[in-house]
C-alpha cells in the first residue's frame, strides 16, 4: 500500500484578484505562504518519502515550505503544471469576457475539448496528469508521496487515480493548501480525505480558477 | 557515571497487554465485539496447518517433556545459524524461560557476579518481576527520549556491567514498548563486557521475526556459539499462537542444560508443541507477516500523523504514539471495544502502544482516535 498526499499551492495575488494564471508564473502571496506553513504544521508528524511539485513558483514555493527541514528531495516537473489557459491568462473573467466574446460562451460549457486560443483542452491536460500521477503511484507502491500542484489539473489527476470518468473533474473543488489523501493498492485507489482545510483557520478562500 | 539506579517503586506484579475478561464484563462487551491492539502478535493469525495439527493431538496422552519434535524443528529452522538441538530450550512462552533464568542466575549467581540484573529500560515488565521474585536487585539504564526516538548509552551500559557485575543483562530487541533496535555490532560489544563480568546477556527477540530490520540485529548465531549470550524467541507472537503460550531460547549447551534442570516437566503442553511444529513448517508465513506489518504500520503512522500525533520510529510490530493522557484515551477506546496498551506502567503515561493488527483494523482504530481527538488541545 502506498499513500499519496495531494495539495494545491497556496494563494497568490492573482488568485485573490480572480485573475487566470494557467502557465503564467506567479509567486505566493503572504497569505499563500501562511497557508503553506499551516499545511507544514498539519503534516509535521506524517512520514513523506518523496515530493513531486509543479515547476511553477507558486507550487514550488509551497512544496519547499511544507517540506521545511526534512531530508527529502523535490522532483519539479512541467507535467504537474496547471492547464495552459492560452489567451485567458492574466485576465479576470470580466476582462476575457469583454476581450474574447467568441470564446467566453464556449468556456462556460463543460466541454472536454474546449481550449482558449493557445491553451490546452481538459482532455489534453488530463492525459498529462494521468501519466504523471500513475507513474508516482507505481514508483511509491510502499511509500508516501506528496504532490503539490494546481487546482484545475490536480482534479484531473485525482479523477485518473480513482478511475472516474473524465467528466467527473467538474464535480470537485480544491482549496489552496487543502489536504487530500489517497491510499494506493496495486489494483485500486481509495480516497480517505478530500480537500480538507481544517488546518487553515480563516485564511483560505473559495477555489477560483 | 552511568545513570543506572535501583528501581524500588514498581508494582509487585508486572503489567501486561491483552484483554481481561473482568474488564469486558464491566464494559458490557463481548470478546467478539473487540479488537485487541494491546498484544503485539502477528496480524495474520496462526499459520496454515496449525489447527489441523492440534486436532490430531491425543488429549489423553502426556505431552513430551523433552519437546523433542519441536526442538528438532527449531534447530532445523536455525540450522544455518549453527544451532543444534542441544542449543534449544522450549518454554511455556518466553516468559517461562525468563523465570528459569532468574532462578538459575539470580538465586545462585555465577562466581564473581552479584545477585542483580541490568535492564535496558523502559522495557517488558516481566524481567523486573522475575528478578524480584528471586530476591535480586533490578538495575535499570533508562533510554534517552529524543525526536528521533529512544536511545540508550551503550558505553554507559558497558561501564555499568563492569562496575556491578550483574548475573543477568536483559535487552529486549526490538524493544518493548519503544520499538528501538540495537544493531548486532553493539550487542556483540555488550556480550564481551558481560562475558568478562561472568554473567549472561539475554536478548529477547520476541518481536524480531516481524521486523523489517531483522537482518541487522538478529543474534541467534551469536547465542549458539558464545556462552555469555542467550536469545529468546516468542512463537506466541511470531505465529499468533497467543492462547497457547509458546517460546524458546537459544544458548550454549551449558546454559541450556542448566535451564532444563530447573524447568518443570510438561510445562509446554501437547497442543502448543504440535502447533509449534506445524507453524515452523509454513515457510512462507513470516515474510507475509512482515509485509502485513509494514502496511499496517504505514496506516497507523500516517493516520495518526495527520491528526498531529507523533509516532516514534519502530522496528517492531507495534507503534508507540505520543497522545497526552494515554490512560484516558485507552479507556475511551476500550468503551468502543478497541484495546490499546496504556504505557503508564513503562513510565510513559503520555504514550499508547498499538499492536499492528491487519490494515483494515488499524484504519478503524485511527478513525476512532480521530473522533475522540481534541484537536484544540494539540494546537
Amino acid at each position: 500500500m502506498g499513500i499519496i498526499y495531494i495539495t494545491r499551492h497556496g494563494e497568490t495575488e492573482w488568485n485573490a484578484a480572480g485573475r487566470i494564471q494557467g502557465h503564467t508564473d506567479v509567486s505566493l502571496s503572504e497569505r499563500g505562504q501562511e497557508q503553506a506553513r499551516m499545511l507544514a504544521g498539519r503534516l509535521s508528524n506524517v512520514p513523506i518519502d518523496a515530493v513531486y511539485s509543479s515547476d511553477l513558483s507558486r507550487a514550488a514555493e509551497t512544496a519547499r515550505v511544507v517540506l521545511g527541514e526534512r531530508d527529502v528531495g523535490i522532483t519539479f516537473t512541467e507535467e504537474l503544471r496547471e492547464y495552459n489557459k492560452g489567451v485567458f491568462e492574466g485576465l479576470t473573467e470580466a476582462e476575457y469576457r469583454e476581450r474574447y466574446p467568441e470564446l467566453y460562451e464556449p468556456s462556460l460549457v463543460n466541454d472536454l475539448d474546449f481550449a482558449p486560443t493557445g491553451g490546452e483542452t481538459i482532455r489534453e491536460t488530463s492525459r498529462r496528469l494521468a501519466g504523471i500521477v500513475q507513474r508516482i503511484k507505481e514508483a511509491h507502491r510502499d511509500e508516501s508521496a506528496l504532490i503539490v500542484g494546481h487546482g484545475g489539473s490536480l482534479r484531473a489527476g485525482i479523477v485518473s487515480l480513482l478511475e472516474l470518468p473524465l467528466e467527473a473533474n467538474w464535480k470537485f473543488a480544491m482549496s489552496n493548501c487543502s489536504l487530500t489523501v489517497i491510499y494506493t493498492y496495486p489494483d485500486n485507489c481509495v480516497m480517505h480525505l478530500y480537500n480538507d482545510t481544517s488546518h487553515i483557520s480563516g485564511v483560505v478562500r473559495a477555489w477560483e480558477g | 557515571m552511568p545513570s543506572a539506579s535501583a528501581n524500588v517503586t514498581s508494582p509487585a506484579r508486572p503489567v501486561h497487554g491483552g484483554i481481561k475478561a473482568a474488564e469486558l464484563r464491566a464494559l458490557g462487551l463481548r470478546p467478539e465485539d473487540c479488537l485487541d491492539f494491546s498484544a503485539s502478535v502477528s496480524p495474520l493469525g496462526p499459520p496454515r496447518g496449525v489447527a489441523e495439527a492440534m486436532a490430531g493431538v491425543d488429549l489423553a496422552a502426556y505431552p513430551d517433556p523433552d519437546c523433542l519434535a519441536l526442538t528438532e524443528a527449531i534447530a532445523a529452522h536455525h540450522r544455518e545459524e549453527g544451532v543444534a538441538e542441544e542449543n534449544v530450550i522450549v518454554g511455556n512462552g518466553a516468559t517461562e524461560i525468563i523465570h528459569l533464568l532468574t532462578r538459575g542466575w539470580i538465586q545462585t549467581p555465577p562466581a564473581g557476579c552479584s545477585a542483580s540484573a541490568l535492564l535496558l529500560a523502559p522495557t517488558y515488565g516481566e524481567y523486573d518481576g522475575a528478578v524480584r521474585i528471586c530476591g535480586g536487585e533490578a538495575q535499570t539504564l533508562r533510554a534517552t527520549r529524543g525526536d528521533g526516538g529512544f536511545t540508550w548509552d551503550i558505553t554507559a551500559a558497558i561501564a555499568e556491567i563492569a562496575a556491578r557485575r550483574p548475573a543477568l543483562v536483559f535487552v529486549c530487541n526490538p524493544n518493548n514498548p519503544t520499538g528501538a533496535l540495537i544493531g548486532r555490532g553493539e550487542l556483540t560489544i555488550m556480550a564481551g563486557a558481560v562475558e568478562e563480568a561472568g554473567g549472561l546477556l539475554v536478548i529477547d527477540e520476541a518481536y524480531i521475526n516481524l521486523s523489517e530490520r531483522y537482518a541487522e540485529a538478529v543474534v541467534v548465531a551469536l547465542a549458539a556459539r558464545r556462552p555469555s549470550v542467550m536469545a529468546l524467541r516468542s512463537m506466541t507472537k511470531d505465529y499468533a499462537l497467543t492462547a497457547l503460550r509458546l517460546g524458546y531460547g537459544v544458548a550454549s549447551e551449558s546454559v541450556i542444560a542448566r535451564l532444563s534442570e530447573l524447568q518443570p516437566d510438561w510445562s509446554v503442553n501437547g497442543l502448543a508443541q504440535a502447533a509449534g511444529v506445524a507453524a515452523l513448517g509454513d515457510v512462507e508465513y513470516l515474510p507475509r507477516a512482515r509485509s502485513a506489518v509494514v502496511e499496517s504500520q504505514r496506516c497507523v503512522v500516517a493516520g495518526l500523523g495527520e491528526l498531529g500525533i507523533r509516532c516514534y520510529p519502530t522496528a517492531a510490530n507495534f507503534v508507540l504514539a505520543e497522545v497526552g493522557e494515554a490512560g484516558e484515551l485507552r479507556e475511551r477506546l476500550a468503551r468502543r471495544g478497541l484495546f490499546v496498551r496504556d504505557c503508564a506502567s513503562f513510565g510513559l503515561p503520555d504514550c499508547i502502544r498499538i499492536g499492528l493488527r491487519p490494515a483494515a483494523d488499524c484504519i478503524r482504530l485511527v478513525e476512532a482516535i480521530a473522533e475522540l481527538w481534541d484537536h484544540n488541545a494539540t494546537k
